[in-house]
């Protein structure tokens, strides 16, 4: 069996499943985000607080290998983070520091709920994430069985 | 016959279970990208490929399978419906995946070993193991 180049392996699929932790837990920290500022009415740009998304993007893990298997092998990337600028909720509160003329403050256009099913979905794609670690692990270990 | 040619399609075995880990390893790490269709990796390498000559490539333009001369094709997955935003992975499907090849890997490991062991006793005029 002659190799020419690397091939798909134990590395790779590790670096593969990290990728998928990586992405995931930066997500949780955009959700962490909106939620910590759910009632944030000024920003740092003096508006009120607009809720995030990280925006995912596939990107091959090793563009001009030989081999097709890491050509077509996936990581993901953060590739933005996109601001959601739908308008907030107007409440009435005429003695709000930050009310406008009329007596509105507009709140955040956070939805606790929306927040949390994200939440629960990050968590169970990070979970299965780390279950493919532990299973590439144990694989890469029969493998060094082999010669035992 | 070839003393190490059940040894040699084993090892095939665990390159192809391994590659095949990959894919279905950026399944599961793209389960949020938008867009993103499943992909899975198929065996080419039956009988039929056994009686094939082996090319190889020499220029990166250059049509060639596997370095590992495993012959294998990379399929995506474009008859499964998509979600709202086009991605088409299934959590507990590939999960599932990631455990039957994980099981198999194992399977042809604990084989190889002893296929390995066999030979190790035979060298040894059958003392000893």
């Amino acid at each position: 069996m002659s190799r020419i180049g690397p091939s798909a392996g134990v590395f790779s699929a590790l670096e593969v499943a990290a990728s998928g932790l990586t992405a995931e837990r930066d997500r949780m920290n955009l959700i962490a985000s909106n939620l910590a500022n759910a009632r944030t009415t000024k920003g740092a740009d003096g508006q009120p607080y607009k809720r995030v998304d990280p925006v995912f993007e596939a990107k091959p893990l090793k563009r001009n290998s030989m081999d097709a298997v890491l050509r077509n092998t996936m990581r993901v990337d953060v590739a933005s983070v996109h601001k959601d600028t739908e308008p907030g909720q107007m409440v009435y509160e005429p003695d709000h520091p930050d009310a406008n003329p009329q007596g509105y403050v507009e709140y955040p256009n956070v939805n606790v709920v929306t927040e949390m099913v994200n939440l629960m979905t990050a968590s169970r794609a990070y979970e299965a994430g780390v279950a493919t670690i532990e299973s590439v692990k144990s694989m890469a270990r029969s493998a060094l069985k082999i010669g035992q | 016959m070839k003393i190490f040619g059940n040894i040699e399609g084993l090892a095939r075995g665990l390159d192809y279970h391994m590659a095949r880990h990959n894919l279905l390893a950026a399944n599961l790490a793209n389960v949020d990208t938008p867009g993103f269709r499943a992909q899975d990796l198929k065996r080419r390498d039956g009988f039929e490929g056994a009686l094939q000559v082996e090319l190889e490539a020499t220029d990166p333009g250059h049509i060639h399978g596997s370095p590992s001369g495993l012959d294998t094709k990379v399929i995506t997955d474009r008859t499964t419906p998509t979600d709202a935003d086009g991605n088409s992975v299934s959590l507990d499907k590939e999960v599932v995946k990631i455990s039957t090849n994980h099981m198999r890997y194992e399977t042809i490991g604990t084989l190889t070993a002893s296929a390995l062991s066999g030979l190790a006793w035979a060298a040894a005029d059958g003392k000893g193991g």
